[in-house]
């Protein structure tokens, strides 16, 4: 479980809070999606649950980050590590650059934790066949394409088996195919019971995929409901967020009346517009 | 894109049968030869040795090309002291005012033999060993993973800018830069290559270690490996020639 209680924090060199204010409470099992434009603070709240706030940022920080009940800032990263995994936005960079095949890459946290080798093998065949990059076992990590390189660097965070896991717009570098095999890794992992937070601006992904969404803005939560609740809301594109594609075609069609329930989803949205085609032929 | 490293598999004595470590061994005693031994014929067979050592390894060639990256260095040796080393007697030949000396040049033959055995011997090392063998083969002996880890990087400066040069010079030919062609025109193609390239290379540095940290890499105490440690057979008695050569060498240097 993590808990966020009046979390402000500002990065030293800047003039003003990255976050401002925030108060959170994430249940294991949730699926939680970070919606906000750039600069909203998206990865600095990531940051801070992984706890790299405040151990490797400095900076001025007021209120507290709790991860299953222990207060972030009095643990250490690497004990951190096996809580809560976090997968940078750019996957590249998640490569520990010394390992010459996709396992071996998987298996370097493993190794740090000195993990016997035979329970490093399990966990290592786990991860691959859970992001079905089995096939690349012994490939180069640096010859992969980006839906591979993706998966590797989340294979790489979740063969240390945390609970909670933190990904920073893994999509963001993806063409439709690739972000297409990473949310399908993602519905796995839910199966599994990991808590997820993803920072994403694809919200047609998100309004599949999410159990609740928070929406920040200059470092404030300015929604934090349903996905229903949150997209169909109408200050949604002052808060820098644009509704899915299929909600905006319902709202221009339909206008519905404020506060009903919009649909989100292309399968919805077909659906409502049948509906709705019927009742106005009837 | 490619792991940035040198490496590149082969079967040879020196990429498949000879541990990182006994290589490591090989390459500290040819640089340490290549300090005590005194006369031009002596530096000339060292020198010799390790291109011959780099020939058996199927490697001469990717080792010549980065010695001819070195060939400034080399030209400028051979400028310096023979225009300017301070036993200069004999003149060996007049350039307009310039007098190159004989006693000059002999040295700066000495000296650039061995920096050449220097670099053909690191060559040979980076050249036909993997670099994760290598970090692997130290850190199991005791040596600190975040030592190894800035060695290894420090291999891997050359490569990866190599690689990064590669991509911003066919960003910069796209937008009609010429880059290709004489030697001017590829040096002038080069000046304004070095920013972004120092740049990009440092521009991650942060997030990469961010990585490392939350995968436990700044974790202390013992860690196990993923793969088995590689057998080789028959290292030792190499080891005892080489250190016992070394030995001989320095020994009689100092009391011969
Ligand atoms: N490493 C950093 N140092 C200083 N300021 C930063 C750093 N990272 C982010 N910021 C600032 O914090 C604010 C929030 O950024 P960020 O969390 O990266 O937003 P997002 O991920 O939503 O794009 C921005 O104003 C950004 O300039
Ligand atoms: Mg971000």
């Amino acid at each position: 479980m993590i808990r966020m209680q009046q979390f402000t924090y500002r990065y030293s060199e800047m003039a003003r809070p990255a976050l401002e204010g925030i108060n959170l409470v994430i249940e294991p099992g949730e699926c939680i999606g970070l919606l906000g434009s750039n600069g909203a603070g998206k990865t600095t709240l990531c940051y801070a649950i992984m706890g790299l706030i405040p151990h490797f940022f400095q900076g001025d920080l007021t209120g507290e980050v709790r991860v299953n009940n222990q207060p972030v800032a009095k643990m250490d990263l690497a004990a951190m590590s096996r809580q809560v995994g976090m997968v940078l936005q750019n996957a590249a960079n998640q490569l520990s650059g010394t390992k010459m095949t996709v396992e071996e890459e998987i298996a370097f946290g493993l190794e740090n934790f000195a993990i016997a080798q035979e329970e490093m093998r399990e966990r290592v065949d786990w991860a691959l066949e859970i992001l079905g990059i089995a096939g690349i076992r012994k490939r180069n990590p640096y010859q992969l394409s980006g839906g591979q390189l993706q998966r590797v660097a989340i294979a790489s965070v979740l063969v240390l088996k945390p609970q909670i896991l933190l990904l920073d717009e893994p999509t963001s570098q993806l063409d439709p195919k690739g972000t297409e095999e990473v949310y399908q890794v993602l519905r796995q992992l839910r199966k599994e019971g990991i808590t997820i937070l993803l920072a994403e601006h694809k919200v047609e992904m998100l309004a599949q995929c999410c159990t609740r969404l928070i929406v920040l803005n200059e470092g404030k939560i300015m929604a934090d409901a349903s996905p229903h609740a949150v997209l169909g809301h109408p200050s949604l594109p002052d808060w820098g967020v644009e509704a899915p594609v299929f909600t905006q075609a319902y709202q221009a069609v339909v206008q519905p009346h404020h506060g009903e329930k919009v649909p989100i989803t292309l399968r919805e949205t077909i659906e409502r517009l049948n509906q709705y085609e019927q009742a106005y032929r009837g | 894109m490619n792991t940035p490293s040198l490496y590149r598999e082969q079967n040879t004595f020196f990429h498949k049968r000879m541990d990182p470590l006994s290589k490591l061994l090989l390459v500290c005693c040819l640089f340490i030869d290549a300090f005590v031994v005194p006369t031009l014929p002596g530096a000339c067979l060292l020198a010799l040795l390790t291109v011959g050592l780099l020939y058996l390894a199927r490697e001469l060639g990717r080792a010549v090309k980065i010695l001819a990256g070195c060939a400034l260095l080399l030209i400028s040796i051979f400028l310096i002291q023979g225009l300017f080393y301070q036993n200069n007697q004999t003149v060996l030949l007049q350039v307009g005012p310039l007098s190159f000396y004989r006693e000059g040049i002999s040295y700066a033959l000495k000296i650039s033999l061995r920096v050449i055995t220097m670099i053909a011997a690191g060559s040979l090392l980076v050249l036909t060993t993997s670099p994760t063998d290598l970090l692997e083969a130290c850190v199991r002996r005791g040596v600190s993973p975040r030592l190894a880890y800035m060695l290894a990087a420090i291999l891997q400066i050359i490569p990866l800018m190599m690689r990064n040069a590669a991509k911003i010079q066919e960003a910069q030919e796209a937008r009609g830069m010429a880059v290709r062609g004489s030697l001017s025109t590829r040096f002038r193609a080069f000046l304004p290559l070095l920013t972004p390239l120092i740049l990009s290379s440092f521009v991650n540095i942060q997030e990469r270690s961010m990585a490392l940290e939350v995968r436990g890499f700044s974790l202390g105490g013992p860690r196990t490996f993923y793969r088995s440690e590689p057998v080789y057979k028959g290292m030792l008695p190499v080891r005892f020639v080489l250190i016992g050569s070394t030995l001989g060498i320095l020994c009689w240097r100092l009391f011969g």
